[in-house]
């Protein structure tokens, strides 16, 4: 082969060789530019992502506002439907004790059962929103639990007699008492169980199992099982899941058929949740269905000399000067009423300003005292009693405060302006007989001390 | 056309030919580019026409021959240089079914202006498969020698029919059939 011709092959080579140069350069630069344009785009992802997450933000604080005003005034207007209401309860109450011939008699009970089904409804729909606010407090008041649950089973007795249904117990009888714990909240769970298993079984019976688990148990803690069996139609599998759930009733015939706001195990739960316990439930179809609750308690063994007997309070009450302080005239009938033939000597008043002059001139050792009122509401009152710049009134008088908030703030709000107790509406008998008699030893041991 | 089919067709000639052949092919052929080819540039397909027809003329070998040798010579090519083409193929049957599919989507990636032919597969028999080459370029008999080459690379005995659906030879159909 001629010189000539590897000349010419060597000239083509470099002649290739610069053009790949210049190619490769040019896709380099080519390269770069796509990836200064990626680097950009990838930064206005980034801004955009920044944007859109604010706004997401914004739009989820909108919407958690606008929930949380509509839970408000859902409990504001529950709130006021359950006042009038509690009075309509009230008097029903005192119509019935007074044995009314037929047919009134039986227009009454159908008066209170309607009310208080309404009443139920509206505090499923009070404690709902309390709950879901983060806003339920639970006390940690001693008291007897083999006691309540029994008040409660034999109240419900006569409707499951009514229908034709076995109505059985069992108890165990080395459960330590008093237990401290929710009293109320307890006795809401239960009688929600024992309604439902009522409601929803034809033939049969219903069973109510109370055990001591003490395996679980501690000194300090004691632990209740609660089981409520039934021999109804059972759940099936796939509404199991779903009876937990808010305004969930297993279908909704069940609803036409039963009534009931569907609130009933949903609060249920997490009452039972938030105290720390647990609740399942097991099912079979056209056979019958068993709820369990598990519950702790504190078990404090000093929290006995606490626990008093209703009638033994009602003979120590004789001779208390209470002052009512209610601004509702139905409201302090119906105390009237109920403290009746204790031989307390009673004191009224319409608001705050009226208690102050009540008490100047009198010599009261008690005040029971509402918190809305006008002119002069229950806490401003308190303050003034409190600041001991009232002439004639005693600043340590205990005060105990008439309430039908559920509020944790509502509590923190009255002890701190020095209130001393409280007694929730609707009044329960023995609760105000437990905390006047509690309040009625204060005094005594105060005036031991003075003298 | 991409510029490796270039410089390595005019490596295959100085191998089998001598570098005279491949002086001669440039030096009595008017070629736009003059013949200088780079594997990463992009050139005119009709000089491709022009070397080979030249070539069939100088060496008398049959251009069908020609196209078939270089064809199995470009095979051998893609081994060494693009071994990734070959990762996801078990056996030969699966790596020609790829080249529609997966090796030209990759091509065209890269670059977005080449014009490639296509090669649509179809199984007619478990061990019988057909393969429609369609480009304008009407080179079936490249197509042949790379289908070649490659049962020769899975080491399977092809028996491959050569069937022209168009008399410009832009559409060939291959029925390829594996024996055992």
């Amino acid at each position: 082969m001629s010189e000539d011709a590897y000349k010419k092959a060597f000239e083509r080579e470099r002649l290739a060789r610069k053009e790949a140069e210049r190619i490769t350069e040019a896709k380099s630069r080519e390269l770069f530019a796509l990836n200064s344009a990626l680097k950009e785009l990838n930064a206005d992802l980034e801004a955009r992502i920044l944007e859109r997450t604010a706004e997401l933000e914004q739009a989820m604080q909108r919407a958690e506002a606008n929930t949380k005003a509509k839970s408000e005034f859902l409990s504001v207007m529950s709130h006021e439907m359950r006042s009038p209401l509690n009075v309509i309860v009230g008097f029903t109450e005192l119509l019935e004790q007074r044995e009314l011939d037929e047919p009134e008699g039986g227009y009454i009970r159908n008066m209170k059962f309607s009310a208080l089904q309404l009443l139920n409804l509206i505090n499923d729909i009070l404690d709902l929103s309390a709950i879901e606010a983060g806003k339920i407090a639970f006390e940690r008041t001693p008291f007897d639990v083999g006691y309540t649950i029994n008040r409660v089973f034999n109240a419900l007795e006569q409707r499951a007699i009514d229908k034709g249904l076995t109505w059985s117990k069992s108890f165990p009888n080395d459960l330590p008492s008093p237990l401290i714990g929710d009293a109320a909240k307890l006795n809401q769970v239960l009688i929600n169980l024992l309604d439902n298993a009522i409601k929803f079984t034809r033939e049969g019976g219903v069973d109510l199992d109370l055990t001591y688990l003490k395996d679980k148990s501690s000194e300090r803690e004691v632990w209740i099982a609660l089981e409520v069996h039934d021999t109804g139609k059972g759940i099936s599998e796939d509404n199991l899941e779903r009876i937990f759930n808010k305004f969930e009733q297993e279908n909704t015939s069940t609803r036409r058929l039963h009534g009931g706001s569907g609130l009933g195990l949903a609060i249920s739960k997490q009452l039972i949740e938030l105290q720390g316990g647990s609740i399942f439930c097991h099912s079979e179809l056209d056979k019958g269905t068993t709820f369990r609750v598990e519950l702790p308690f504190i078990h404090e063994p000093r929290a006995e000399e606490e626990l008093v007997n209703t009638d033994q309070a009602k003979t120590n009450l004789a001779g208390l000067k209470l002052l009512v302080t209610e601004d509702l005239e139905v409201n302090r009938m119906l105390l009237r009423q109920m403290l009746r033939n204790t031989g307390i000597v009673l004191f009224e008043a319409e608001n705050g300003k009226e208690a102050l002059e009540v008490l100047k001139t009198h010599d009261v050792d008690m005040v029971l005292m509402d918190l809305h009122m006008p002119e002069m509401d229950g806490l401003e009152a308190t303050k003034a009693i409190r600041s001991g710049h009232v002439k004639g009134v005693d600043p340590h008088l205990p005060i105990v405060c008439l309430t039908a908030d559920v509020f944790k703030e509502t509590k923190e709000e009255i002890f701190s302006v020095g209130m001393n107790d409280f007694v929730t509406k609707p009044m329960e008998l023995r609760r105000l007989f437990q905390v006047l008699d509690h309040w009625k030893k204060h005094i005594e041991a105060r005036g031991a001390d003075v003298v | 056309m991409k510029g490796v089919v270039f410089t390595e067709f005019l490596e295959m000639v100085e191998q089998k030919f001598g570098m005279d052949m491949v002086n001669d092919l440039i030096d009595n052929n008017t070629l736009s580019s003059g013949g200088v080819y780079s594997a990463v540039g992009t050139y005119d397909h009709a000089e491709m026409v022009t070397l080979v027809m030249d070539l069939n003329k100088r060496s008398g070998i049959a251009l069908p021959d020609l196209l078939k040798a270089f064809g199995a010579y470009l095979f051998q090519t893609f081994k060494t240089g693009y071994p990734q083409m070959f990762e996801n193929a078990n056996n030969g049957f699966e790596f020609l079914q790829s080249v529609d599919q997966e090796i030209h989507v990759e091509v065209l990636k890269l670059y977005p202006d080449a014009e490639l032919p296509s090669f649509r597969t179809q199984m007619l028999e478990e061990n019988v498969l057909q393969m429609d080459y369609r480009s304008d370029r009407a080179m079936g008999a490249l197509a042949h020698g790379l289908i070649e080459a490659c049962g020769v690379h899975y080491e399977e005995n092809f028996d491959i029919e050569y069937q022209p659906q168009t008399e410009d030879g832009k559409h060939v159909r291959f029925v390829i059939r594996k024996n055992a």
